[in-house]
């Protein structure tokens, strides 16, 4: 047959003939593009990446240099120390005081950030219609936009002990009113209620983000299969979002370690009493403050610094270890 | 084993206007295989999934043997689902996927344990019972899905298109292990597809579903002989029938590109309303040569070659209407882009649809008549309305 005669034939020629070439076309242009784009990419990162190299990263190496010196803001002479900070902070028993009100923090903070946020979350999922459901996400994650120094100053207000709101509450309960802030017992459970409310929001939305990925026809068949929800929660999702968990936890610990501001403003920072009463809210990191700017101990203050960053990263390899047994990755 | 009846079955989501099933009756007898096929968005899952109970019906009821089902929740109609895309628990291994009903369920040890080998051995999944659902081809997924649908012993089994994740060889494979499966277990099945090879090999009965109605129910056999309206009609067959809508006026119009004899014209002048519909399946068309009483004559627009035979698509000739037909024609009937053809059909494949409701009237005959008719219209053209010859 000739062509002509064929025109399936003549069809299918012309259309491999145009493709081939349209290949080739968008093969040259692609690479061309890909060049350009890099450069682009890098050039957008650019900016971001000098702010934090110059106000992140060089002052965390300069860190480690300043620990091991004696070293004076106002003196032009540092003097190599060795160890010696070190040996000075562990001899003082008000920083094995403000570990142990880091460790109850976090402690605290660590499991009630996680199962409060995913069971929020697991609320907003199946509770909500998707329309309304905007809106609670959006009332629980608004906290988390608020600077935290001003919602602090509010929350000191709730826990005032004589006309707040916590103790009226409380009383409404016909429960015994509290100190709060004013009492050494409970002073730093205030901070983390006001530390909850503002950070749950993120790790709602970081709960709501895993559970989308588990599929709906998984937790279907499960229910199909005889399951009741909390045999479900156990055995299915709970695996299934092990990965979101995990990264929450981390977040959560760093988070919570390095907390300050909120400890600094509501245990009365600002009249310099920041980390009272008595000691009862020196945490590690407000510790590394005062020490750096109510005393002006910079070498000090690196040491601790550098103490507080080894304690995070063992804690982070340690959950990386946990995690390569247990957490399910797809 | 149990029957399924349902009553007015209505399914609204809420929000949107209309909906998604209005008004299903259907009776699945015990141990039938019932296809759901329809276009996409027709009701199908959402049939499945009241039935189910993974969604709860708007009106209606469903009964499974005689006790209503409405308020039972899933879990306890006792069902064996699978789903499209497997859904297999993807942290389990086989095995403990097999399991995890059984386990919910309090079955105890040694009756699981004898239950496993059991499937494992019918859907032959011995040497995979200790991988994960990632380190399984999706053939071997299915198989872990129909496995894990069928150890809890359901006696009702739900497939929601279970083979379009498979490609065509597998596909085929997996049909013939669920019709096996179907032969031996006799349990009540229903099962969704759009794929008409696969409502037509594997099901007892087919329901044809659109808009969230069920257009019919009836043997795969019947739905290709008698389809009960146009949608049908259109949609089973591949490709569906050829509907041709031909209005009285052009029985007098000398340049129409139909012809039609005696019968059939009198049949047009007696029926009620303004045209009549012909339906003509593509694989009953043939190239005009002599005693049809139906021919139509057509532009050829496109010709695809499929091996055993071409699919011509064709373009009625005519300035007043624009109709399109699918013919299947021989390899060898030399036809070309651009020919004009006259195609015809014997009148006993020639259906007819009533113009307003689009309902199947029958045939133009019947199969003993075809003799008659051929024979008293073969080579005289004289009755009737003449067109051209035009090749
Ligand atoms: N959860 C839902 N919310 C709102 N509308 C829905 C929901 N599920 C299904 N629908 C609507 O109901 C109708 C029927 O859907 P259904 O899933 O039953 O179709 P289907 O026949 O299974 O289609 P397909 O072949 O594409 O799977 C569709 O119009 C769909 O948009
Ligand atoms: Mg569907």
């Amino acid at each position: 047959m000739t062509k002509q005669l064929d025109p399936a034939l003549d069809h299918d020629d012309y259309r491999s003939n145009d493709k081939s070439d349209l290949v080739r076309r968008v093969g040259v242009r692609s690479s061309l593009f890909n060049v350009k784009n890099k450069l682009v990419g890098y050039g957008l990162l650019l900016p971001a990446a000098a702010v934090f190299i110059l106000f992140f990263y060089l002052p965390a190496l300069y860190l480690f240099y300043i620990a091991f010196y004696h070293w004076s803001i106002l003196s032009p002479f540092q003097q190599f120390v060795g160890l010696k900070n070190f040996r000075t902070l562990l001899a003082q028993p008000l920083f094995w005081r403000s570990l142990e009100n880091s460790l109850y923090y976090t402690i605290v903070m660590i499991p009630a950030i996680t199962f409060l946020s995913l069971g929020i979350a697991m609320l907003l999922r199946d509770g909500l219609s998707a329309r309304r459901g905007g809106v609670w996400r959006a009332a629980v994650f608004l906290p988390h936009v608020t600077p935290v120094v001003a919602t602090s100053i509010i929350w000191v207000w709730i826990f005032n002990p004589h006309f707040g709101l916590a103790n009226a509450v409380l009383s409404a309960l016909h429960l015994p009113q509290l100190g709060w802030l004013e009492s050494t017992t409970w002073a730093l459970p205030a901070v983390m209620i006001d530390s909850l409310w503002h950070s749950l929001g993120l790790y709602v939305l970081i709960f709501l983000a895993g559970l989308s990925r588990v599929p709906r026809e998984i937790i279907e068949v499960a229910s199909l299969d005889g399951a009741k929800s909390p045999r479900i929660f156990r055995r299915i999702i709970w695996p299934l979002i092990s990965p979101t968990t995990f990264f929450v936890i981390v977040l959560a610990s760093v988070n919570t370690w390095q907390a300050f501001s909120q400890i600094y403003t509501m245990t009365g920072g600002a009249h310099g009493g920041a980390g009272g009463p008595a000691f009862s809210t020196t945490t590690d990191a407000l510790l590394v403050f005062q020490t750096a700017f109510t005393y002006f101990h910079f070498s000090l203050a690196a040491a601790m610094s550098l103490v507080l960053f080894l304690i995070i990263l063992a804690l982070t390899v340690v959950q990386k270890w946990i995690s390569d047994r247990i957490v399910f990755y797809r | 084993m149990t029957a399924i009846t349902l009553e007015a079955l209505e399914k609204r989501f809420g929000g949107t206007a209309g909906s998604a099933l209005d008004g299903i009756d259907l009776e699945i007898a015990d141990g039938e295989f019932v296809v759901l096929l329809g276009p996409s968005g027709c009701g199908k899952s959402t049939t499945l999934r009241l039935i189910a109970g993974l969604e709860t019906p708007t009106g209606g009821t469903i009964r499974f043997g005689k006790s209503v089902v409405n308020g039972v929740e899933g879990r306890d109609r006792n069902i064996g689902m699978v789903f499209q895309n497997y859904a297999l628990y993807p942290h389990m291994t086989v095995t403990d996927n097999l399991c995890f009903g059984l386990k919910s369920r309090g079955v105890e040890k040694g009756e699981i344990l004898k239950r496993l080998d059991e499937i494992l051995e019918m859907l032959s999944l011995g040497d995979l019972a200790k991988r994960r659902p990632r380190e399984l081809s999706g053939g071997q997924r299915q198989r872990v899905a129909l496995g894990r649908a069928l150890i809890g012993r359901p006696s009702v089994f739900l497939m929601d298109e279970p083979l379009s994740n498979l490609d065509a060889n597998l596909r085929e494979q997996m049909r013939m292990e669920i019709a096996k499966l179907h032969r031996i277990l006799r349990i009540t099945t229903v099962y969704v597809t759009h794929d008409q090879v696969e409502a037509l090999t594997l099901a007892d009965r087919i329901v044809v579903m659109n808009e969230g109605k069920i257009q019919q129910v009836s043997s795969p056999r019947r739905l290709y002989d008698e389809p009960a309206n146009i949608f049908v009609a259109r949609f089973i067959g591949a490709p569906g029938m050829n509907v041709l809508r031909i209005e009285k006026d052009m029985l007098i119009d000398p340049d129409s590109p139909f012809y039609l004899d005696e019968q059939i014209t009198q049949s047009i002048v007696e029926s009620t309303g303004s045209a009549v519909r012909l339906g003509i399946r593509p694989e009953d068309l043939a190239l005009h040569n002599g005693g049809f009483p139906l021919r139509i004559r057509c532009r050829v627009v496109l010709i695809e070659q499929l091996g055993t035979h071409l699919q011509v698509h064709l373009e009625v000739d005519s300035d007043k209407l624009s109709s399109n037909i699918i013919a299947k024609l021989d390899v060898n009937c030399g036809v070309a882009v651009g020919d004009v053809v006259t195609l015809g059909s014997p009148a006993h494949l020639i259906h007819r649809f009533d113009d307003e409701t689009e309902l199947h009237l029958g045939r133009l005959a019947n199969k003993s008549e075809r003799i008659v008719s051929l024979h008293s219209t073969s080579g005289d053209n004289s009755h009737g309305v003449r067109i051209g010859e035009q090749q």
